[in-house]
């Protein structure tokens, strides 16, 4: 008894056609960390988030060369500025070095105290967008928090009011 | 957590925060103690605020094909308010709550969509609130990551209240 051979046909032109498309499609790694989907769309917004934690941090270092002290803010800073790097982390993705950082070492106080208010200001509302567009919920969340917590030090004179950070 | 399980929690919690304000606004200005920097005008201005956030989650549920959940009679406060201070913390307890409340549902939310961009807002809003709170209350401090989880609980349901709203 002799099958169709159409039917034989049919089945070689399938697995033709199957074999490289399997070849092409994406592999889990074998460590099965192989980031999702969503992380990869949002490295560039950690990215950025981080490279303002680092930008708000060197002016706070220079401010307390300055004797402008500001300690709690700068645990602040840090705090966030772990937790980006953590998130860039786990979405498959490393913190690449910076665009060069301006040097603050000439800077006078009262003109960076400006600078630094307006740098947090700006980062504030980029965070804020970021959080909105972010596709993965948990980002979108870090990121709101932290353009909350940003916002508060704007709120309460530049964070003068603050003690310590919970 | 679903989205529209954090809604609904957002909104169970908007009841309580409202009950909340109705109390603490009436001892504000008890006693002698007078604060420029938490008047009962700011509560009226904060109760106003979150009666809009309700409506607006409320109608969030509604267009996700959910019936929104109802308030309670009353609830039960964290501690017992009695005096200017008590009222502030209180506030600040409450606006943690909201602060948290929408951290969930931005993690649980779309992209670019209404549920987010409210509660991204909300989260900004509810954080600025508590550290204009602490502020009044002479006990300033720097949450770093308003809203994440791992924050005080929100007060619960009573059928004794504690205290009555104004």
């Amino acid at each position: 008894m002799s099958g169709d051979p159409r039917l034989t046909r049919r089945a070689v032109l399938l697995g033709a056609l199957a074999f490289p498309l399997a070849a092409c499609r994406p592999h889990r790694s074998v460590s099965g960390t192989t980031p999702a989907p969503h992380a990869s769309a949002d490295a560039d917004a950690l990215q950025q988030a981080v490279a303002d934690e680092e930008q708000l941090l060197l002016m706070l270092g220079r401010l307390a060369d300055l004797g402008d002290v500001r300690e709690q803010e700068r645990g602040v800073h840090a705090a966030h500025l772990a937790a980006l790097q953590k998130a860039l982390g786990d979405a498959g993705a490393t913190a690449t070095p910076s665009a060069p950082i301006d040097d603050y070492s000439s800077a006078h106080k009262n003109g960076l105290q400006r600078r630094f208010d307006r740098q947090r200001r700006v980062s504030a509302r980029r965070l804020r967008g970021s959080a909105l567009a972010a596709a993965d919920g948990s980002h979108a969340a870090l990121l709101a928090s932290i353009a909350a917590c940003h916002n508060t030090f704007e709120a309460s004179d530049g964070g003068q009011f603050f003690g310590s950070p919970q | 957590m679903s989205l529209v399980e954090a809604l609904q929690r957002a909104l169970a919690i908007e009841y309580q925060v409202i009950y909340g304000y109705g109390v603490l606004g009436a001892h504000l200005t008890a006693g002698k103690e007078t604060n420029a920097a938490a008047t009962p005008a700011m509560a009226l201005q904060r109760l106003q605020e979150h009666q809009d956030l309700r409506d607006r989650l409320a109608e969030l549920v509604h267009a996700a094909g959910r019936t929104p959940v109802t308030a309670e009679p009353a609830y039960r406060l964290p501690y017992p308010v009695t005096d200017p201070s008590g009222a502030r913390r209180l506030a600040q307890h409450l606006e943690n709550t909201v602060a948290s409340a929408a951290y969930a549902v931005i993690a649980a939310s779309r992209p670019d969509s209404p549920a987010r961009a409210l509660m991204i807002g909300a989260l900004i809003d509810a954080a600025d609130w508590q550290t204009r709170w602490a502020v009044a209350d002479f006990a300033p401090f720097a949450f770093p990551f308003p809203g994440r989880p791992g924050q005080p609980a929100a007060i619960q349901p009573s059928t004794t209240p504690t205290s009555s709203p104004s």
